[in-house]
């Protein structure tokens, strides 16, 4: 099977670029502190074999696993917003419009080699995060299950950064709105949800009501389209008590009955899986020079 | 090979091209000449794919362009007039991505690379990074990389703009070679004495418009008709001028000393009959030609409102 163009020219530029390399060090530098602070700093001091210290490999794989997302989330908007941008500013993109590379399958191919960047770094983080595989807690399927939901929060972001770079034509623009737009999924949409619930309160305090609890209804779903929050869900179901998604969603309603609230993060990663192929097409009907305008 | 129907492109106000028409035939080196705004991107850009024409169509081996993209991307090779690289990139990586691009896979396109880079003379060059090569060696490399699938059109957008005069001159001689090979070639450029050394038609543009368009030595031809006859005598000028008006085919003459200037509509032969009876009516007849008029003149002529622009980019050069 042929690789994608596209893809296979940029993954031979970027294993040239030592940009990559200086990423996956520094971010393997940080995972290396995190795991060296927890097991010989708090170990060596609290000693962490005893049974009461049993959540400190835990705690460290929380760390790390944050760290790698945060990584992910600050990293890949950067990558993704120059793809097709810098192709205009280099005066490359006329020539790849002309050849049979359709605009769909050169977005593919930019988001395929940013998404082999988010491997790149979910992969060589392995053995950092595996460490706390020795001390139980968290299990080889928790890893695949956190590689895949940074993947396709890779895919989600990454695809948030070429709608931008499709949309604006200068580079700093487009990673500056990428930001933004990442900025307005993981703050703005708690926000929202925040305001209409204080709203909510408001509004039944008026009507005489005053127990403090508010009922936004359908609103809090749009938590499922913030990375962050998908994350926190996983997080919560492998390490914590898997309920806290749950109790969050209850403060602005009552959802313990709900099927999507108590599946958070398979819900959330489908739609924001979803909401990446629709940022994907619209870039791609931007990027078609022949569009109807 | 290329036909273009009428066709018309506005930038909201502004006419970019205006009931466009032109052909270029197989085989042809056509010369696509016109001051800048004349439209000369405009056009190369919708030929290539790469802008919505607001009418008219393009019809490239008897497809038309707006209903066959994919067909039409096999069987043109575009070239820019400015274009950038890749860095972290080898000149045969680079061709094999763009071979890649257009399907060809493996062997294939390891042997067309070598193909196209033997073409344009830059083989040995094969295993340096595209971004260290130097300006002619990257405007040699595109038009490798225009060759790499084959197209039976190159369409080349001012394609010498920035290079010394002997690379410019290597570049019209790769160009020519192409052509010997069955290649049809548009190449557009506002430096009209270049391309009449090396293309066999040429189209002048200006304002949107075909002002101009024909096989170079029937253009030739067809200007030299429209100028007078020079004809000068050793003595007898009044009694030559005299002949001269009774002619039905020279409609307007002009006396200088001994030199007569006559419009004369008539065809080569009646010229030399003509010649014919001066001589027999005994008037000593020391010359008699066509006045020259240069491709340049004419240039300049047809687009006269754009002559201070034409003169300084004629200087400053492809």
């Amino acid at each position: 099977m042929n690789l994608n163009p596209v893809f296979d020219k940029e993954i031979k530029r970027n294993c040239r670029s030592m940009k990559i390399s200086w990423i996956v060090f520094g971010c393997n530098l940080v995972l290396g502190t995190i795991a060296v602070i927890s097991f010989f700093g708090e170990g060596v001091i609290h000693g962490y074999m005893q049974t009461d210290r049993y959540r400190m490999p835990i705690r460290c794989y929380m760390m790390m696993s944050y760290a790698l997302f945060l990584m992910v989330a600050l990293l890949i908007p950067g990558i993704t917003a120059g793809s097709i941008s810098l192709e205009r500013e280099k005066q490359t993109l006329d020539v790849l419009l002309t050849t049979n590379l359709n605009p769909w399958k050169i977005i593919t191919g930019k988001l395929e080699a940013s998404l082999s960047m988010v491997f790149l770094l979910a992969v060589s983080a392995m053995p950092a995060v595996a460490l706390v595989m020795v001390f139980g807690g968290v299990g080889f399927l928790d890893l695949i299950a956190l590689v895949a939901l940074l993947v396709i929060s890779g895919i989600f972001i990454g695809s948030l950064g070429i709608l931008c770079s499709a949309l604006f034509k200068r580079t700093t623009l487009a990673t500056l709105m990428a930001y933004v737009l990442l900025i307005f999924f993981v703050a703005g949409t708690a926000a929202i949800v925040m305001i209409a619930s204080h709203i909510n309160v408001l509004q039944n305090e008026a009507a005489g009501l005053y127990d403090g609890r508010s009922d936004i209804g359908g609103l809090v779903y749009l938590l499922l389209l913030n990375p962050f929050a998908s994350f926190f869900s996983l997080l919560s179901g492998q390490v914590g008590n898997g309920r806290e998604m749950l109790d969050i969603c209850n403060a602005f309603g009552d959802y313990s009955q709900s099927f999507v609230v108590n599946h958070f993060s398979v819900f959330a990663a489908g739609i924001q899986l979803i909401l990446s192929g629709g940022f994907i097409a619209l870039s791609g009907a931007l990027l078609n020079p022949l569009r109807k305008k | 090979m290329l036909k273009i129907e009428n066709l018309c492109k506005r930038f909201g106000d502004f006419t970019a091209l205006d009931h466009l028409n032109m052909q270029v035939d197989k085989g042809e080196l056509f010369g696509f000449v016109g001051p800048n705004g004349a439209g000369k991107t405009t056009t190369i850009r919708i030929i290539s794919g790469l802008l919505r024409a607001t009418s008219g169509e393009v019809w490239v081996n008897g497809m038309r362009t707006s209903r066959n993209t994919k067909k039409l991307k096999e069987s043109i090779g575009y070239v820019p007039d400015t274009f950038g690289v890749y860095d972290n990139l080898k000149v045969s990586e680079y061709l094999e991505f763009f071979a890649a691009a257009y399907g060809i896979y493996g062997k294939k396109a390891s042997s067309r690379r070598d193909e196209v880079l033997e073409k344009v003379g830059l083989l040995e060059q094969r295993e340096m990074m595209v971004d260290t090569l130097s300006r002619g060696m990257q405007q040699r490399l595109c038009l490798a990389r225009a060759l790499i699938h084959r197209p039976e059109l190159l369409v080349l957008d001012e394609p010498g703009t920035g290079l010394d005069p002997r690379t410019r001159r290597a570049f019209r001689r790769t160009l020519k070679d192409l052509c010997e090979e069955g290649y049809t070639i548009l190449i557009s450029s506002h430096i009209l004495t270049e391309l009449s050394d090396i293309c066999t038609s040429i189209g002048i543009i200006d304002m949107g418009k075909m002002v101009l368009q024909g096989q170079i030595d029937e253009i030739m031809l067809s200007i030299e008709a429209s100028n007078p006859l020079l004809i000068t005598v050793f003595r007898d000028t009044d009694r030559a001028a005299e002949l001269l008006r009774r002619n039905p085919l020279v409609t307007r003459i002009s006396i200088e000393k001994n030199k007569i200037a006559a419009h004369f509509t008539g065809s080569r032969e009646e010229e030399a009959e003509l010649l014919r009876e001066l001589v027999e009516a005994g008037i000593p007849v020391t010359s008699f030609v066509r006045e020259q008029t240069s491709l340049e003149t004419l240039f300049f002529h047809l687009t006269e409102h754009e002559q201070e622009v034409s003169v300084f980019e004629f200087e400053s050069g492809i």
